[in-house]
């Protein structure tokens, strides 16, 4: 239908949120911290408030403070041009996309005036030789309100830019991906809520009245997420770190595998709660090639990991064949499966002598020594850890920009081409090309390789993980069988109606799923994650296999949704260590409830009004008849 | 006669498993290994029975509560805090203090907080229409979280909470002594019997199981019928997490749950959503784990393969018989 004359009408709520968010910003900056200067071990912070005004939680600032007038000036600045902004959103001016810009850019300045001021305080120190750990306000960094500031100027913009009636639409297309970004906005502020229930202000003693109080509270809050968050960003200083972001990683791979294999399972219908009990058989049988089958590892390698996808599969094939023989739900079915499989593996690496009716059987595949763990694997079945593969040793090493150059460049060729597959392809290529070109061109850089980065267990996997996302994004929607699984997914009569035999999709798709939930035993054995290239019993695959849940809704079941999720969640799981580390009552398990509390949100549709998922009325004279009543979609994402 | 009763098979399988016994064992040892065999049957039964009539009600509203898992383990663990924090400020005044109401207090928390979670469930597939299993699971992961942080507040660990002193008596004649809940989960299988066969309340939650339009139409609530079913449901819940931890236990950790909601469904479906015939599937599953570790503490079979039997028995149970068990027709279906 053409609908050019009529032009789309913003709704009047979405501009009156964005002002008031921009209106409440601006009045926060009295109340919510600008920066933070200094944060002890603890968590208290020294923090920097809007009027130049400096809240000790620490006790333990220098006397000389850094001058911080230029900052305020600009805060000053910034807040009148939020006010505009609020002004002009409300008055849907075609203005509001200017000042949104305007709005990050004082923000971004803001901040810099921020490190400037302190590191002027620091660079006559650092000339003088005086250590880097031992500087002043060495964990500087910003605080919650220029980040509500950011949001407030992207918000903006995006209002702005809404105005349009064709981005209006393709907005409004694409609303249902709303759904996790307020599914994760909710759980944050539940789990803030639990956060400021279970600890109080880390050093209110020094500053017990009610203001400081309240702004400890906010602090504690930015302190908590922006730890949760924070440790996976690379580190500049002294040189250059990467071992957060390698961390994440590593802990994100099993959870790619998961989270592909459950969104897998959710496209074709199915919820497949066993992923734990899949990685454990993935496990036993890669370990079974990988201890006791000799080779070359070009043989091996493959072998094993292919070994870990059947036996994931096969695990996986059980309740999909129990569903297709009995119609017994494969919910209840994963879940005994799951305990099956945790009893199995310890049956066989727990101990190596067992009784039957008094007979003593051995049983020879529990390797010497108090730990439940397997023999170690052979040379040929181990996937070799990154940074191994890198060439890179513990240290400084002098690296080239090339490789992470060519991969954005193959990334940004792809997303921002046109045509088919051939012709995006090509010129992804070629962006790749000119990365690794540009690579040769820039100079070394010095990259710091700690003890905890190698540590780390991120390892080859990680990229098998890519190639199973490939996998699953070529199957499911560039082949037939694809189609079919997904067609028994969206609506199993009408698939079987149209000749698709449901009971062999099932077992197949509850095969495939299980086999990528099973291949992530290959990071925890076959790439030796477990600290030792050997299977252990304390493999964590109820925390990856039920991670995986999260994952899939939260990517909303497509691969790359899958593979950001997993690496959001792998950047909490990191931070979880240290937020543990900080806060005595927080446990880092507060990740796990988030997790929860997604898949609820998530499950709820984020309690929007379900006017809000129904495709937008036709133009008044174009209305056919009256609208009926809509049947329900009552399956999530599927 | 039904011959696929599940009633008979549970009864021929009990015997047959005593036959086995008998064979395997002298006879003196026999009855012996009854007289461990019977009370253990129904330890383990009473949490099963607990959970599956708690499933009972929510199912037969037409709402699936695969949340029973994980809103026993808030059970659990609101009975255990609940009484090892009552507690302490008397134990401090007298270590020796006798505080027989204790544990009610923590009974009672079990089952406002199981009644509490199971809103939650019930507020997310009733009023925002969720997949009914996606918002059991969010809760089943939520009781994997949320103890973890409420012990770590408490108790500084994140595995177990501090031993309650005042835990639920055992009440009895001679040496046949049983908690309190043991009782009582077998007293309300009349009730639930009789509350869902012969009252007003009874007939208006199956029927909004089975036709909630037709329900509808002659003025019953829905809704309200449903929220009513799932919340009672998570009472029930609740008690059985009491029993695990202030019952059976004198503690909660994290583990303690051990799968039993999902047994538990599987023995309501086994049951056909009959509250009789649920019992006696419970006592199966009560009586098959009982007679594992049994078989286990004589080395008869390793306790890795003991564990995993009532997980095999329930796929088989599941598998043999939910063809001819019929499920309330609305079940898992939002309404309107």
């Amino acid at each position: 239908m053409t609908t050019a004359n009529t032009r789309a009408k913003p709704n009047d709520r979405y501009g009156l949120v964005v002002a008031g968010f921009a209106i409440l910003t601006a009045l926060a900056s009295f109340l919510v911290p600008l920066g933070t200067l200094s944060r002890s071990f603890g968590g208290e912070g020294a923090l920097l408030i809007h009027p130049g005004r400096i809240l000790d939680f620490t006790g333990r600032l220098p006397t000389t403070l850094p001058d911080f007038s230029s900052v305020t000036l600009v805060a000053w600045v910034l807040i009148l041009a939020l006010l505009t902004m609020a002004g002009l959103a409300f008055t849907r001016s075609k203005w509001t996309l200017v000042a949104g810009v305007l709005v990050i850019v004082l923000t971004i300045i803001d901040l810099a005036l921020f490190v400037r001021a302190i590191d002027l305080i620091q660079a006559p120190l650092l000339a003088a030789g005086t250590a880097y750990r031992r500087l002043p306000f060495r964990n500087l960094g910003p605080n919650l309100w220029l980040f509500l500031s950011i949001f407030a100027g992207i918000a903006a913009i995006v209002y702005s830019l809404a105005q349009n009636e064709a981005r209006a639409r393709a907005f409004a297309a694409a609303r249902g991906g709303l759904v996790p970004v307020i599914a994760m906005l909710l759980s944050i502020v539940v789990g803030g809520v639990v956060i400021l229930i279970l600890q109080g202000v880390p050093g209110n003693d020094l500053h017990p009245d009610a203001l400081s109080s309240l702004i400890g509270k906010i602090d504690l809050l930015w302190f908590s997420y922006s730890s949760l968050l924070g440790p996976a960003l690379p580190k500049f200083r002294p040189s250059l770190d990467l071992s957060g972001i390698w961390q994440s990683l590593s802990l994100a791979t099993p959870l790619i595998f998961s989270g592909l294999g459950l969104a897998f399972g959710f496209r074709t219908g199915l919820f497949n709660i066993g992923a734990p009990g899949q990685i454990v058989f993935g496990a036993l049988f890669a370990t079974a090639v990988g201890v006791y089958v000799p080779g070359p590892w070009i043989v091996i390698g493959p072998l094993a990991v292919v070994a870990a996808a059947v036996g994931g599969g096969f695990w996986g094939a059980i309740p999909g064949w129990l569903k297709a023989r009995f119609g017994s739900s494969e919910v209840i079915n994963t879940i005994m499966l799951n305990s099956i499989a945790a009893g199995v593996l310890v049956f066989l690496i727990g101990a190596n002598d067992y009784k039957f009716f008094g007979q003593t059987i051995h049983f020879p595949f529990k390797a010497e020594g108090g730990e439940a763990k397997s023999a170690l694997l052979g040379e040929g079945a181990r996937l070799q850890n990154m940074v191994e593969l890198f060439g890179l040793r513990t240290g400084q090493n002098q690296i080239t920009l090339m490789l992470p150059l060519a991969l954005i460049g193959l990334a940004l060729g792809w997303v921002f081409s046109r045509g088919d597959f051939r012709r995006r392809g090509l010129t992804a290529g070629a962006a790749g090309i000119i990365g690794v070109v540009l690579g040769l061109i820039l100079p070394k850089i010095t990259l710091n390789i700690s003890g905890s980065m190698t540590n780390s267990g991120l390892n080859v996997s990680f990229l098998v993980s890519l190639l199973a996302a490939v996998f699953v994004g070529v199957f499911l929607w560039r082949t037939a069988y694809g189609f079919d699984m997904r067609a028994v997914g969206l609506a199993p009569k009408a698939a079987e109606y149209g000749g698709v035999n449901i009971g062999r999709n099932t077992i197949m798709a509850m095969a495939i799923s299980g086999a990528l939930c099973g291949l992530g035993a290959t990071h925890y054995v076959l790439g030796g994650a477990l600290t030792e290239y050997r299977l252990k019993q304390s493999m964590p695959a109820d925390i990856a296999g039920f991670g995986g849940i999260t994952v899939a809704l939260l990517g909303q079941n497509t691969p790359v949704g899958v593979i950001v999720s997993s690496i959001l969640f792998g950047v909490l799981g990191t931070g979880g260590l240290n937020l543990d580390q900080a806060l005595d009552k927080v446990s880092r398990e507060i990740v796990t409830v988030l997790q929860a509390l997604i898949v609820l949100f998530i499950a709820t549709r984020g309690f929007l009004p379900s006017s809000f998922f129904k495709p937008a009325p036709p133009p008044k004279e174009l209305e056919p008849d009256k609208p009926k009543l809509e049947k329900p979609v009552d399956k999530v994402n599927a | 006669m039904n011959f696929r009763s599940p009633w008979l098979i549970a009864g021929a399988v009990f015997i047959v498993l005593l036959i086995a016994l008998a064979i395997v064992a002298p006879s003196s040892a026999v009855v012996a290994a009854l007289a461990v065999l019977i009370p253990t049957t129904l330890r383990f039964t009473t949490p099963l029975l607990f959970a599956a009539l708690g499933g009972l009600f929510s199912e037969r509203s037409g709402i699936v509560n695969i949340a029973l898992e994980g809103i026993m383990l808030f059970g659990a663990l609101a009975a255990a805090v609940v009484a090892q924090q009552v507690e302490a400020p008397f134990l401090k005044v007298n270590p020796n203090a006798a505080l027989p109401w204790v544990p009610w207090v923590g009974v009672l928390a079990a089952m406002l907080v199981g009644g509490f979670v199971a809103w939650i469930h019930a507020l997310a597939s009733i009023k925002y229409r969720a997949d009914q299993v996606i918002s059991g699971t969010a809760i089943n992961l939520l009781a994997t979280g949320v103890p973890a942080v409420i012990l770590q507040y408490f108790y500084n660990n994140t595995s177990d909470s501090a031993s309650v002193i005042n835990v639920l008596p055992l009440w009895g004649i001679g040496s046949v002594q049983f908690s309190p809940l043991v009782y009582a989960a077998f007293l309300i299988v009349p009730i639930v019997s009789y509350v869902l066969y012969r009252t007003p309340f009874g007939l208006r939650l199956r029927s909004v199981g089975e036709a909630p339009q037709a329900a509808a139409s002659v003025g019953v609530n829905v809704m309200r019928m449903r929220y009513t079913a799932v919340i009672i449901s998570g009472v029930l819940a609740g008690l059985a997490g009491a029993y695990l931890s202030i019952g059976n236990l004198d503690k909660f950790n994290r583990g303690m749950s051990a799968n039993q909601g999902f047994i538990a469904l599987a023995a309501l479906i086994f049951g056909k959503w009959l509250p009789w015939n649920t019992m006696f599937a419970c006592l199966l599953f009560g009586f098959f784990k009982a007679l594992a570790i049994r078989l286990g503490g004589d080395d008869i079979l390793p306790s890795a393969v003991v564990d995993v039997l009532p997980f095999i028995l329930t796929i088989l149970v599941l598998a043999g018989f939910i063809g001819r068990s019929r499920a309330p027709k609305a079940i898992g279906r939002p309404y309107p």
